[in-house]
């Protein structure tokens, strides 16, 4: 209730604040022209709102605009087309000269608004689905990292551990098949239901991330009732010329090494031709807590990727390649056969093998390899539409070993892994993006996938399958003075096959599943620093192959697990409100949302055991259920002196099983941040130095269902992160940073961290990152 | 210029053609057929835990001897394991041994020789259960070749000469744990991995 209260204070002050600005008399026009970001054509008919008079006016054939009797003095300018990210503009008026300003297309999100003529315009953007964005300047700093550091510091995401080398990111409590990755615009397809499975992609090539929370399933699938994880490259380079960056970072806490090369390139005379490359390598040894070595722990990764591109008159193409392979070690205390066994290393309350450190990577052991292959083409007609037509092919191979047993002493099996899976999805995408046409532009879509699973190995924990998806959608938006409005319907078919294999018989089973998507969004611009979203969204996930045929053991977390092909699809309702207040020195938003899941798939454990040789397990089927997720997240920015900047952010989630009245299981715990960050351009031989100092309080999650988990939820805990660093430290224009991770050293367990079990958290870590640029 | 165009075009048309083609052979070079299923015959399995034993007393005469057997044909999940109930005499000592195969191959694999080779790292143990736990000991004859020596546990002594007396035969149980020091130096406690942890139930009369 108290942020209630704050809600609502802070909303009034404000709305105060506003209406007290002094007025001036003088007039002067404001003259400016906008235009595409890339091909710098011009566009026709874009909004332009001059706050806080509300005067509108509109630009004419050749992107020009004028607004009259403009007060000296302040002012914001809003800059609104359908299809391009709007501007936010600070403007000093009178203006010297007019004012250009180039949007960028919202199918380019690696641009940012381009304004000229004013070195102080700011500039902020805006978008009807909550997003979160972490561009390259703040990913700069976490650069080397691993991508779950580097969305770990947003608000409503947490990640899922599976030890110091694999981690998944939960949004707003959900995770695995829940919530899409969609890499360079393509959605990464790997065994991405286990719990286990980090996303196979280089955290070296990720030059944007951003994070849509709640359901978003209208253009990137069914599935993403979650949310999604948009992930973009470096945009081509668009000067002829030649550059590159050389990335070195390095960790104390499992010594890992790990470094990168980039090179990009534009050629022709016409600038037509561009590209770019990358490749990483890192490597780290066993990671340590407070206490004692995280043996086997040790991970190493190789990614190579490479993308070249196009440009016609008209149209584009690009052909883009990436391989990623990966090698982790698994917790090797986390191996154990049966209950009892689990149950005796919780009482020790430490990992019951501890060896000294090493880079070796022994069993239990992940190896993976990744592979896409893609080729976009992009077409502009003259009318300003477009089509675009994305093919890609993506090859996941995950192998996963367990620790040899005197039953696999025998010479053929040693060498075996207990999963060998292979995962080859190719997908087709069209999109048509109209001009607007009676006040509506939107995109028109089509999307084919084709994914088959093939299973080898000692074990088939799950079968082979071949599963087809199609899907077709439409999305449009419109805006009107202060209003803005976003909606879409989609619709998708789903075909899944199983093939089982019965004293070498084949056997199939066929499962169908067909159902709509929708989403409304609407946003009321109240002033140019103050807007409010409002959004609807229902969406759909069919059951994963996990969830209907899984069988078998899970060493980890000493469980026999069994499928349930009788599941029927899930079906989420999200309702979501947003306000975001962003004035001078003080930034501020908040959401607030109600999540409900209808036929919502868990784990829980049945009253039945299974008895096998290796003991007696629990069996755990998958179930169904209502559920109900809801969530408050604020963010609160505030720059204090020109140098010197505060920030704080809380994340509430309280989510509950409705059919049997009890707490939903493994939900991330709410949590507080708050960060202090220093700033100057200059000082001495040393530009853009920085100082950053970052503390995190996660509580114990308490809502936690009684008699299922296999301990109590870890207590609460508190991190603080430190760092600093500066560039252009020489003519070399070296960027370097300097800071350290749980710099207090704390002993912690997340709720989250799967490994919870078996031993805490990683301790205190100490970076240095160096880039290069040439 | 115009020289300039067709050799852009030219290059075009190369550059979509090698797209294509390398599309096409990364496509066309999976030889991994879904729909061509391996048969899903768990390899890592024991099926069949037999322990041999006879009254050390009585080794001339062959009445007293037993071979009880835990055998699960269908390995994990599926139908339940057959579990014979042990039944011993109190006062006297039983010479066990314990075989393990692997019913699922032809001939039987005898998994427990493999136990045998890794004996370093191995090590049984058996617990009879709280109501039995003073009247029956069990007694490790088989030792590896660590330095000092340590117990391996495929043969055994089970000993049910206790001082106590009873009249009613006691129902309880014996378990039998296979413990596998991998990575941390062999004890005589328990590893925390545990390869195989069976319970037969056991009648003393």
């Amino acid at each position: 209730m108290k942020s209630f209260a704050f809600f609502a204070l802070t909303f009034w002050f404000f709305i105060f604040i506003n209406n007290a600005i002094a007025q001036q008399k003088q007039t002067f026009i404001i003259k400016g022209i906008i235009t595409d970001s890339v091909s710098k054509k011009p566009l026709i008919n874009a909004t332009v709102i001059l706050i806080p008079t509300k005067k509108i006016t509109y630009s004419n054939e050749n992107g020009i605009f004028e607004i009259t009797n403009v007060l000296v003095g302040k002012h914001q300018l809003s800059i609104n087309y359908l299809g391009y990210h709007p501007a936010l503009l600070n403007i000093e008026v009178p203006l010297n000269g007019t004012l250009k300003v180039e949007l960028p297309s919202e199918e380019n999100h690696l641009h940012d608004v381009i304004i000229a003529t004013d070195k102080n315009l700011s500039i902020s953007e805006y978008s009807l689905q909550n997003h979160a964005v972490l561009d390259a300047k703040k990913l700069d700093i976490l650069r080397g990292q691993t991508m779950g550091d580097m969305l770990k510091n947003m608000a409503g995401v947490t990640l899922l551990n599976s030890g110091p080398s694999i981690s998944k990111p939960v949004i707003r409590g959900l995770h695995s098949n829940r919530v899409t990755v969609l890499n360079n615009g393509i959605k990464q397809e790997g065994q991405n239901w286990g719990a286990d499975h980090g996303p196979e992609i280089d955290p070296f090539a990720i030059n944007k991330l951003e994070v849509i929370k709640g359901a978003s399933s209208l253009q990137y699938g069914p599935e993403a009732i979650g949310g999604v994880i948009k992930i973009s490259a470096k945009d081509f380079k668009q000067q002829n010329g030649f550059s590159g960056t050389y990335s070195l970072s390095g960790f104390s806490n499992n010594w890992q090494v790990a470094n990168s090369l980039f090179l990009e390139g534009n050629h022709l005379k016409k600038q037509n031709l561009s590209w770019r490359f990358q490749a990483s390598y890192r490597k780290a040894g066993d990671s340590k807590t407070p206490e004692y070595v995280l043996s086997n722990t040790a991970f190493a990764e190789f990614d190579l990727g490479s993308a070249v591109q196009y440009k016609f008159k008209n149209s584009s193409i690009e052909y883009s390649f990436s391989y990623f392979q990966s090698s982790l070690g698994i917790l090797r205390a986390a191996h154990v056969h049966n209950v009892s066994d689990l149950q005796n290393t919780i009482a020790n309350g430490k990992p019951s093998i501890i060896k000294d450190f090493t880079y070796d990577i022994g069993r239990p052991k992940q190896e993976v390899t990744h592979l896409i292959n893609a080729v976009k083409y992009l077409y502009l007609f003259k009318n300003s539409s477009k089509i675009s037509v994305d093919l890609s092919q993506q090859i996941n191979n995950r192998k996963e070993f367990d620790v040899l047993s005197f039953l696999s002493m025998n010479s053929d099996l040693k060498d075996k892994p207990a999963y060998d899976l292979t995962l080859t999805t190719n997908q087709i995408s069209v999109k048509y993006e109209h001009k607007k046409f009676a006040g509506f532009k939107g995109i028109i879509g089509v999307s084919l996938s084709n994914q088959g699973n093939y299973a080898t190995g000692k074990q088939f924990f799950i079968p082979n399958f071949i599963s087809n998806n199609y899907g077709v959608y439409i999305i449009e938006k419109w805006n009107k003075k202060h209003w803005q409005a976003e909606g879409g319907i989609r619709y998708d078919w789903i075909n899944f096959t199983r093939y089982i294999n019965v004293n070498n018989e084949v056997q199939s089973n066929d499962l169908n599943y067909q159902n709509a998507s929708g989403s409304l969004g609407l946003t009321y611009l109240v002033n140019t620093y103050l807007k409010i979203t409002g959004n609807i969204s229902t969406a759909w996930r069919a059951p994963s192959v996990n969830e209907l045929y899984a069988l078998g053991l899970h060493a980890a977390v000493a469980s026999y697990e069994q499928g349930n092909s009788n599941l029927i699809a899930e079906q989420s309702y999200n309702t979501e409100l947003n306000i975001k207040y962003n004035k001078n020195k003080f930034e501020w938003d908040a959401s607030i949302y109600h999540h409900v899941i209808n036929n919502f798939i868990y784990r829980l454990p049945s009253n039945t055991y299974n008895t096998s040789f290796r003991g007696v397990f629990p069996v755990f089927n998958y179930t169904q259920t209502n559920a109900i997720l809801q969530g408050f997240e604020t963010n609160l920015s505030y720059q204090l002196q020109k140098n010197f900047t505060i920030n704080s952010a809380y994340t509430f989630l309280h989510a509950t099983d409705l059919s049997r009245n009890i707490p939903l299981i493994f939900m991330p715990a709410n949590r507080i941040q708050s960060g202090i960050n220093w700033q100057i351009a200059k000082y001495k031989k040393l530009k853009n130095v920085f100082i950053q100092i970052n503390h995190q309080y996660v509580f114990e999650q308490t809502n936690v269902p009684a008699g299922i988990d296999f301990t109590t939820a870890p207590a609460a805990y508190q991190l603080v992160d430190f760092s600093f660093g500066a560039n252009d430290f020489t003519k070399a224009k070296i960027n370097w940073s300097i800071g350290m991770q749980n710099a207090l050293n704390s002993s912690y367990r997340d709720y989250l961290s799967r490994y919870r079990y078996y031993a805490l958290d990683a301790g205190r870590n100490v970076f240095i990152k160096l880039s290069i640029p040439f | 210029m115009k020289k300039n165009n067709l050799s852009i075009k030219y290059f075009n048309s190369r550059f979509i053609g090698i797209t294509i083609i390398t599309i096409l052979t990364i496509s066309s070079c999976s030889k991994e057929d879904p729909k061509q299923p391996l048969p899903s015959n768990p390899q890592e399995v024991l099926t069949t835990i037999l322990i041999k034993g006879y009254n050390q007393n009585d080794s001339l005469n062959t009445n007293d001897q037993f071979n009880y057997k835990w055998e699960d044909l269908d390995g994990d999940g599926g139908n339940l394991p057959v579990i014979d109930t042990i039944n011993l005499d109190s006062g006297i000592i039983y010479t066990c041994e314990i075989i393990i195969l692997d019913k699922t191959k032809t001939p039987f694999d005898t998994v427990s020789n493999a136990i045998e080779e890794e004996k370093n790292a191995h090590q049984f143990f058996f617990t009879p259960s709280a109501n039995l736990i003073s009247k029956i000991k069990a007694e490790i004859l088989d030792f590896d070749t660590n330095i000092p020596s340590l117990p391996v546990g495929l043969s055994f002594n089970l000993n049910t000469k206790s001082n106590q007396s009873f009249t009613t035969p006691i129902l309880g149980s014996l378990n039998m744990v296979l413990s596998h020091y991998d990575g941390v130096p062999k004890t005589i406690e328990k590893s925390s991995e545990s390869d195989f942890d069976i319970s037969f139930p056991l009648k003393l009369k």
